[in-house]
């Protein structure tokens, strides 16, 4: 379980970890022996708390005897308050969002190898949040872009100059989110008298992805013990005098795939 | 000389709700042609929101201890995550 490799790292960051599912005592003693688990797993009997935080999976059936009572999974995080100052959720039921992607998305750092790139104008340090993965994953890509001092790069959106893009290479068994781009920033080009939206400070890029859980994908998914996942950045930078040449970086990250764990708890 | 404004204002009052129930009545129709699934909920607007308080649970847990939100926080705050089972 993911969430077992993250509980050191939460910990450091004065957070406590704890899951909550449908699943009988007996289920969960078993599982967490199996799997290692440390961090509390907790059991709603009858879904009750799932459905009083308003969040039971509607769109399954009462007569659906072994998936009536799932949640829509999700994360909440919550202050010492009880009070929730951000929360993860999927649409899909196989889906769910990585700590390590959680992390990300809060502008935190991530325990993992990273890859950095560099040019005189553009430093990029990439990574994905997890290593290992499997259909359902949603885990993120991150780049954290920081420019030279002096330097500028063009916010998406922008016309005129060639703005920052990165993109995701399609392929069977990935599903590509939207990518994230933090707020740009106001800069004012005196000579022309020309106001653009740019990134002159460090900023992070993350593009979630998804290992496709669809019955279709499994086929594709079959054999492969693991996935290459390719990307790339589009860019242009410019100083307060002269315009570099608009590059492209080609990005690769290689996670290991996992396929999903179908054995269930010993009656 | 006085001239009160209000049946004007009615009318118009009344003309725009007409065109409102008119609207609705459309868009209702359109809605039901268009909706043959079950519609999935907005899972983004389900549950507690940002800034609210979560409902306070006593569970057990794997090794059958009694839980609470106050027995589980940590220092700085508590990482709540719903899955789906265990068990498949």
């Amino acid at each position: 379980m993911e969430l077992q490799g993250r509980v050191a790292e939460l910990k450091r960051q004065g957070l406590s970890l704890v899951a909550v599912s449908y699943d009988a005592v007996p289920i969960l003693a078993d599982f967490s022996k199996r799997r290692g688990i440390t961090f509390p797993l907790l059991s709603d009997p009858g879904s009750a708390t799932i459905k009083r935080y308003g969040i039971l999976n509607t769109t399954v059936p009462e007569t659906n005897q072994q998936s009536y009572g799932i949640p829509f999974p999700g994360t909440f995080l919550l202050n010492t308050q009880g009070v929730v100052t951000s929360r993860f959720f999927e649409q899909a039921y196989q889906e769910r969002s990585t700590v390590g992607s959680i992390m990300a998305r809060l502008g935190n750092n991530v325990d993992v190898q990273a890859t950095t790139l560099s040019s005189p104008q553009l430093e990029v340090t990439s990574f994905a949040t997890d290593s290992i993965v499997a259909p359902g994953t949603q885990f993120s890509l991150v780049l954290d872009v920081r420019p030279a001092r002096g330097v500028h790069v063009y916010a998406p959106g922008v016309t005129g100059y060639k703005p920052l893009a990165f993109s995701v290479q399609p392929q069977a068994g990935l599903l590509t989110r939207g990518a994230q781009y933090p707020p740009s920033e106001d800069y004012h080009f005196k000579p022309l008298n020309e106001h653009v939206q740019v990134y002159q400070r460090p900023f992070r890029i993350v593009q979630d992805v998804v290992i496709d859980a669809s019955p279709q994908a499994q086929t594709s998914l079959k054999d492969m013990t693991s996935m290459t996942i390719k990307g790339v950045l589009n860019y242009q930078a410019c100083d307060d005098r002269v315009c570099f040449t608009p590059q492209t970086v080609p990005l690769t990250w290689t996670v290991s795939l996992r396929q999903l764990d179908r054995e269930r708890a010993k009656p | 000389m006085l001239v009160s404004p209000t049946p004007n204002r009615m009318s118009g009052i009344v003309g725009g709700a007409v065109v409102c129930a008119l609207l609705s009545l459309i868009v209702q129709a359109v809605a039901q042609q268009a909706a043959p699934q079950p519609v999935l909920p907005d899972v983004q607007k389900l549950g507690p929101q940002i800034g609210a308080r979560v409902p306070e649970f006593t569970l057990l847990d794997q090794k059958g201890q009694s839980r609470t939100l106050a027995s589980l926080m940590g220092p700085k705050g508590l990482m709540l995550v719903f899955f789906r089972s265990a068990d498949w």
